[in-house]
């Protein structure tokens, strides 16, 4: 046996390294737990008139990734969309604008997106494919 | 393994240092190469919308191919029964891994997204013939693994010969599925054919095998034993039995495309007047990998230095080869209306144009400089090598 | 419950009608029975498009920049890099030197070979038919790419700006044309077909023996590109 004990070790750091990779991987995100309390609560911004997104916002700022990895396999795969589950209506609510009245866009801090994921180093990939903005009406284009 | 002495492998620190160096830079030189090609997109690469798949897959391939053929002389240890070679078993199972590893290490940089492969673990298409090889790889590994341990644990040596040869047959399924990625491409007529995978076997049989004989030459330079010459012609004959081997594979594809009518515009532009692709095909093909290795390895008066020579130029060879299967067989137009002359804003009709840039190459490059590591990282940890090759006749 | 299907799918209907304007009207009212946005796709369906290569202009390109428009791609001077969803092809036949020219573009094939080599399940079809990619899913190996014999498939080849809101396009991702899934999903058809000029595209169901399509398919001898390979596409041509 004696031959093996690197080996063996080798193995076993393998093993507690994988484990711990899927430990973090598979716990929750500190965001869903905790806000830290430095950081500001992400508001919805443009419908102020609602009283809260589809669900209320304790509800949302815990399992809103959940509600996205869900519905967007049943509305590409499917075809099943409900109204305001799907990331064009968050971007529309949760619009952000700066002093000209422009949307801005995941690239700028002040994105909502950012707000809690900054802090919390979660870093999401939606953005790399889906807008992150409303996209301008006509009468915004030509201006 | 009862009656050989085994040990890691102890070098020269000197010339330890200087080789893993220039392997760690090759390698970080390959990150940074892959980093850069994530970050811009791959448009700062050779490869376009028309040739899909370029230098990274020619490594890729020709490493993943050479792992699969470098376990050879374990399996002709373990399952074929000859005790010569039980010697090498060890480190014949060592780079078989290290290659594989290498090899797939490219593929997965090489991904548009390299950061979603956990995707791919979680989420498989069972009717994909990648995925059943991401099934064939992960299984090679496990498999090659417990053959490696039933060698290198003396008290499990009883199980060698079960665990070699269920090493020796998931090599042959694995190298099929590789194969059967290009034959089973049912609208391209320069892969769609069920030669392929025995192609592909023969393919990964010569590089195997020429990659262990240089490793193992390499490694009597680092400390470990000496290749004795007798050995080496051995194996030498038996890499100029497979060259042939492959050459009839060749030669079957071929001839198959180039009796039908509908197959000869194709192989004329493969073998004729396609530019760079018929040199690679007659020159690196056909006389480096396959002409001059025979008569070095089969020739009346052969030699170790001459053997070992034509492991390279096999190697050198194999990767025009491949180089030549995977590029060329892309750049040849795809039509959707066969017969018809065909003109469009997208390249239809037209010949594609391929040139590698230097982020692939190093990237390429990486993948062996990485399966190399591994080969010295496991030689050192472990007790791969024999303490001398003599008198094992 | 069936009163507020009922409800939706007017509604649905009527809001789709006035949004895609009166170009569409004639194939809106043949085709849309617009599927309620909260009930998943129907394999009653198999949406498909007729192009009769007879009407295609040599040189127009008016299906080609609706899609642009439509989908958000354009060139960015990559050369074969460029992304290409729909393009026009001219063909002549050395033999009888006649020339056509049709608009290629995604088949949607009912065996489509993208779907059965992809890895991961993001090449997949719709059971109406449509074949697209989920871009959760595809990792950018571009073996689709090598399967699909139309060419029919872009690698996104550089990152990407600007968007349009309903189709998500990004680095690293390999797309082609999804019949304008969205617009088909509310009861419209795809942005090319409305804008060709001639009216040489016509979008519909192949399943309903109705449809313009259908009735089109009945009268004229359709073919399919690359019919050799067997793969029932849901893109067929007339005048070939």
């Amino acid at each position: 046996m004696r031959v093996f004990r690197p080996f063996l070790l080798f193995i076993a750091v393998a093993v507690l390294l994988v484990g711990a990779g899927t430990m973090l991987a598979v716990a929750e995100t500190p965001a869903a737990g905790l806000t830290p309390s430095n950081v500001a609560e992400p508001m919805p911004t443009a419908s102020a008139s609602a009283a809260h997104c589809i669900m209320p916002t304790p509800f949302m700022r815990r399992n809103h990734m959940k509600l996205l990895m869900h519905d967007r396999r049943m509305e590409v795969h499917d075809g099943v969309r409900i109204q305001g589950h799907n990331l064009e209506d968050c971007m529309t609510c949760h619009v952000v604008r700066d002093a000209q009245g422009e949307a801005v866009p995941i690239t700028d801090s002040r994105h909502f997106c950012n707000k809690c994921h900054a802090s919390a180093a979660v870093s999401i990939d939606c953005f790399s494919c889906h807008r992150s903005t409303p996209e301008p009406t006509s009468a915004e284009a030509r201006r | 393994m009862a009656g050989i002495a085994t040990a890691t492998l102890v070098s020269p620190p000197r010339r330890l240092q200087g080789v893993a160096a220039v392997l760690g830079m090759v390698i970080v030189l390959a990150l940074a190469s892959a980093l850069y090609m994530e970050e811009n997109g791959h448009w700062v690469t050779g490869m376009t919308n028309y040739v899909v798949w370029g230098l990274p897959h020619v490594f890729a391939i020709f490493l993943i191919v050479a792992a699969s053929g470098a376990l050879n002389v374990a399996s002709i240890a373990s399952v074929f029964g000859r005790t010569a070679y039980k010697p090498l078993a060890p480190l014949s199972g060592l780079l078989a891994v290290a290659l594989l590893a290498g090899g797939l290490s490219v593929l997965v940089l090489d991904l548009g997204r390299p950061d979603r492969l956990l995707v791919a673990m979680l989420n498989q298409n069972l009717s994909s013939i990648f995925a059943w090889n991401i099934f064939l790889y992960s299984g090679f590994f496990a498999v090659v693994g417990v053959y490696l341990w039933t060698m290198l644990a003396r008290r499990y040596s009883r199980f060698t010969t079960a665990a070699g040869t269920m090493a020796f047959v998931w090599r042959l399924v694995l190298t099929t599925g590789t194969g059967s990625i290009f034959g089973f491409l049912v609208a391209r007529d320069a892969y769609h054919s069920a030669v392929m995978a025995p192609l592909f076997i023969a393919m990964s049989l010569v590089y195997g095998l020429a990659v262990f004989l240089l490793v193992l030459t390499a490694l009597g330079a680092l400390g470990g034993p000496e290749a004795p010459p007798d050995l080496v012609r051995r194996l030498g004959k038996l890499l100029g039995i497979l060259v042939a081997a492959q050459l009839y594979f060749v030669c079957v594809f071929h001839l198959t495309n180039l009796y039908a009518e509908k197959g000869i515009a194709l192989e004329r532009y493969l073998l004729l007047d396609g530019g760079v692709y018929p040199w690679l095909f007659w020159i690196g093909q056909v006389v480096l990998g396959g002409v001059l290795p025979l008569v070095l390895c089969l020739g009346p008066r052969t030699t170790s230095a001459g053997q070992l020579l034509a492991a390279a130029l096999v190697v050198l060879g194999g990767l025009m080869q491949v180089y030549f299967i995977v590029i060329g067989g892309q750049t040849y137009p795809l039509s959707v209306l066969p017969d018809w002359i065909l003109h469009s804003s997208f390249g239809d009709g037209q010949i594609s144009h391929y040139a590698p840039s230097l982020p692939e190459v190093l990237l390429g490059i990486g993948g062996v400089a990485l399966a190399m590591t591994l080969v010295l990282i496991g030689c050192s940890v472990l007790r791969i090598l024999p303490t001398t090759l003599e008198h094992h006749e | 419950m069936t009163d507020r299907r009922t409800f939706l799918k007017t509604a649905l209907a009527a809001g789709g009608a006035i949004a895609i304007g009166p170009g569409l009207f004639l194939v809106a009212e043949a085709e849309a029975e617009a599927r309620p946005a909260d009930e998943p796709f129907s394999a009653k369906q198999r949406w498909g498009l007729l192009i009769d290569s007879s009407r295609c202009r040599t040189g127009c390109t008016s299906c080609v920049e609706a899609c642009q428009k439509e989908q958000g791609w354009h060139s960015d001077n990559l050369g074969a890099a460029d992304p290409q969803w729909i393009r026009k092809v001219e063909a002549t036949d050395p033999r009888s030197g006649a020339s056509i020219s049709l608009p290629v573009m995604c088949q949607h094939c009912a065996h489509p070979p993208c779907v059965d080599v992809c890895p991961t399940g993001a090449s997949f079809r719709r059971v109406d038919g449509i074949v697209q990619v989920d871009r959760h899913l595809c990792i950018g190996c571009r073996y689709c790419m090598m399967a699909c014999p139309y060419r029919a498939r872009s690698f996104v080849h550089e990152a990407i700006q600007d968007q349009r809101t309903h189709t998500p396009r990004g680095k690293g991702c390999v797309e082609a044309c999804n019949l304008c899934s969205h617009r088909v999903d509310t009861g419209g058809g795809p942005a090319c077909a409305e804008a060709c000029p001639e009216g040489a595209m016509v979008f519909g169901d192949l399943n309903d023996p109705n449809s313009a399509i259908s009735l089109a398919l009945r009268k004229h001898h359709a073919v399919q590109l690359r019919p050799d390979l067997k793969l029932d596409n849901g893109v067929q041509y007339l005048g070939i």
